[in-house]
């Protein structure tokens, strides 16, 4: 299980922090519009919240990945079964 | 070194080797067993310890050089600049971060190439961590066997204590990590004294956390697990060793077949090889593998079973390297050093090296012609074109000005592109500070008969002064396209 989570979270770690690097290099944090509105917050702030909606969304697609490959398949009635 | 009993007993197993079930389907789900290394005193562990000490007076350190009256290397994302002793890089030289990256990556398949995982067993942080936090692990618990046992004893004061010291003791190690971390990226100095007063900033204080508990984790429980689960060198490393890859091995037909003797044998006549079965090549090991199956991927290359075997073969008096750095080419035509070494110069080497040769040449001519100022002009869309008094007529440019060096200077902007527009009421030459980014407002007016109609290609020249007030053009001369607009 650790083994598990830790395929799910640390890649998408990797994943976030790039996306994060691309996003703020070519984007100000300050001259961010979010909803219409300028954000109020610090660069520090909104660098560390923008990570973590990012590692949210990138574990999200591993865990799915995960999921995939491990899950059980409808109508799959062996216990613990593989997929294929 | 770290070692407190710096001979080796012989331990004689009588357990015939046996490889666990390694099934990568289940192993997801395994549980794992703890490893518990053996301290080993040797060639290549003192090697260790000396890139452990380089590597760190590196980390730990840095932070607290100073450049220019400021933090040397300081990642400033607050500001949104970074300090790399005497270069300021801004959003806009990404390219240079990108080219550092690249440089990396082809330094690393290069030495994989040659020197196999030789990043792994000495350079590597999860390596270098593991190596000081079992330092201060053998220090309070003791060696090996003494690890074991106090694990299976039942929890007592004493017991508690020693675990307690420990963990304090890492956590300790940990923070100041996480600590070193922050400093990169806020001012260092500043940093301790909010830690002193227990003033950081919230985010700050988290990231501290953050990286100091990941240091504690990866270094101090999941240690090798990181290398076989986690990392994603280890596995693609593959693609980059080839037969003449530097790698870790056992010599098969010297040691073969193994067996336990008394030093005084004739093991020769006893039909015996080299290997004395004494499994000290498997305690020693951080990842809990025996090095005699063969090459294994869990294999980081870090030689605690050269220097392991190395001190068996020197207290039965046989010649070392039992198991040695070898190549599978080498080890299979009983080749030589000087042979191994002419294999070196092979296609995938000799490509890997010039392919990071022209990247850094590349990226040091650039670096080198870096303007030493950089200009962007937009027209300002809030204010349109207007007539203005005198019958002539104006357009507002916005025109951003970064200084890339540590002094101020000094400049004066033109214009080209229609005869007779000319730049109006801006004080010349202007000005703008070190490291800093400035944007200035640029009207622009001409005639209104001699303006054409619609819009038209301009060109901005912005031209350094030097301190005698004439122009410099060799410091900088930069030009920047833009319209004008008559409706
Ligand atoms: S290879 Fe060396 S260290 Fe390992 S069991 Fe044989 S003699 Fe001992
Ligand atoms: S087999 Fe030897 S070189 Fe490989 S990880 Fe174990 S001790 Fe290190």
């Amino acid at each position: 299980m650790l083994r598990l989570t830790i395929s799910i979270l640390w890649p998408s770690f990797i994943a976030a922090g790039i996306g994060l690097g691309i996003i703020f290099t070519l984007v100000d944090p300050m001259e961010l519009v979010v909803l219409g509105e300028h954000v109020r917050a610090s660069r520090s702030a909104i660098y560390s919240l923008g990570f973590f909606v990012l590692w949210a969304i990138t574990a999200m697609a591993a865990a799915m990945s995960a999921f995939l490959l491990t899950g059980k398949h409808p109508g799959d009635k062996t216990l613990g079964g593989e997929g294929d | 070194m770290s070692n407190s009993q710096n001979v080796i007993p012989i331990i004689v197993s009588t357990a015939p080797p046996s490889r666990p079930p390694d099934d990568q389907e289940d192993a997801l789900y395994e549980v794992r067993k703890k490893i518990y290394p053996r301290a080993v005193t040797g060639w290549f562990a003192n090697w260790r310890w000396l890139l452990v000490f380089a590597t760190q007076l590196v980390y730990y350190g840095t932070p607290w050089l100073t450049w220019n009256d400021r933090q040397a290397v300081l990642f400033d994302l607050t500001a949104r600049k970074f300090y790399i002793f005497g270069l300021v890089f801004w959003p806009q030289d990404f390219i240079y971060l990108t080219v550092l990256l690249l440089i990396c990556a082809f330094s690393l398949f290069l030495f994989t190439a040659v020197a196999g995982r030789l990043w792994c067993g000495y350079a590597c942080p999860q390596t270098v961590y593991t190596e000081m936090f079992l330092w201060i692990e053998r220090k309070i618990e003791g060696d090996r066997p003494k690890r074991i046992k106090l694990d299976q004893s039942p929890l007592s004061m004493g017991k508690f204590g020693k675990k307690g010291l420990k963990h304090g003791l890492w956590i300790a190690l940990s923070l100041w990590t996480g600590f070193t971390l922050v400093a990169y990226f806020v001012p260092a100095r500043e940093l301790f004294s909010q830690a002193l007063s227990f003033g950081v900033a919230p985010w700050e204080t988290f990231w501290i956390f953050f990286y100091g508990f990941a240091t504690y984790g990866n270094a101090g429980w999941m240690r090798e697990q990181v290398c076989k689960y986690m990392c994603p060198y280890a596995r693609f490393q593959g693609a980059m060793f080839d037969r003449d890859t530097l790698v870790i091995t056992y010599d098969y037909t010297r040691g073969e077949p193994r067996g336990s003797r008394s030093k005084s044998t004739d093991y020769k006549a006893k039909g015996l090889g080299d290997c004395i079965d004494c499994d000290i090549c498997v305690q020693v090991c951080p990842t809990g593998i025996d090095i005699r199956h063969g090459q294994q991927y869990e294999c980081i290359g870090c030689a605690a079973c050269i220097d392991g075997c190395n001190q068996v073969m020197d207290k039965m008096n046989y010649p070392r390297g039992l198991i040695r750095y070898s190549t599978l080419n080498a080890l299979e035509k009983h080749a030589d050093w000087r042979e191994m070494i002419a294999r070196v110069f092979r296609p995938r080497v000799l490509i890997y090296t010039g392919i990071l040769w022209i990247i850094i040449i590349a990226a040091g001519v650039t670096l080198w012609n870096r303007v030493p100022v950089r200009a962007d002009v937009i027209r300002d869309r809030t204010t349109l074109a207007r007539e203005v008094s005198g019958g002539e007529l104006e357009n507002v440019y916005r025109l951003q000005v970064m200084n890339t060096q540590e002094h101020v200077q000094r400049f004066s902007v033109g214009v080209r592109g229609i005869d007779g527009l000319k730049v109006y009421g801006v004080q010349q030459p202007l000005e703008i500070g070190p490291a800093a980014s400035k944007m200035f407002a640029i009207p622009l007016r001409i005639d209104m008969d001699a303006a054409p109609k619609g819009i038209t290609r301009i060109e901005f020249d912005i031209t350094a002064v030097g301190a005698d007030g004439r122009p410099a053009p060799d410091v900088f001369s930069l030009h920047e396209k833009s319209s004008f607009y008559k409706p």
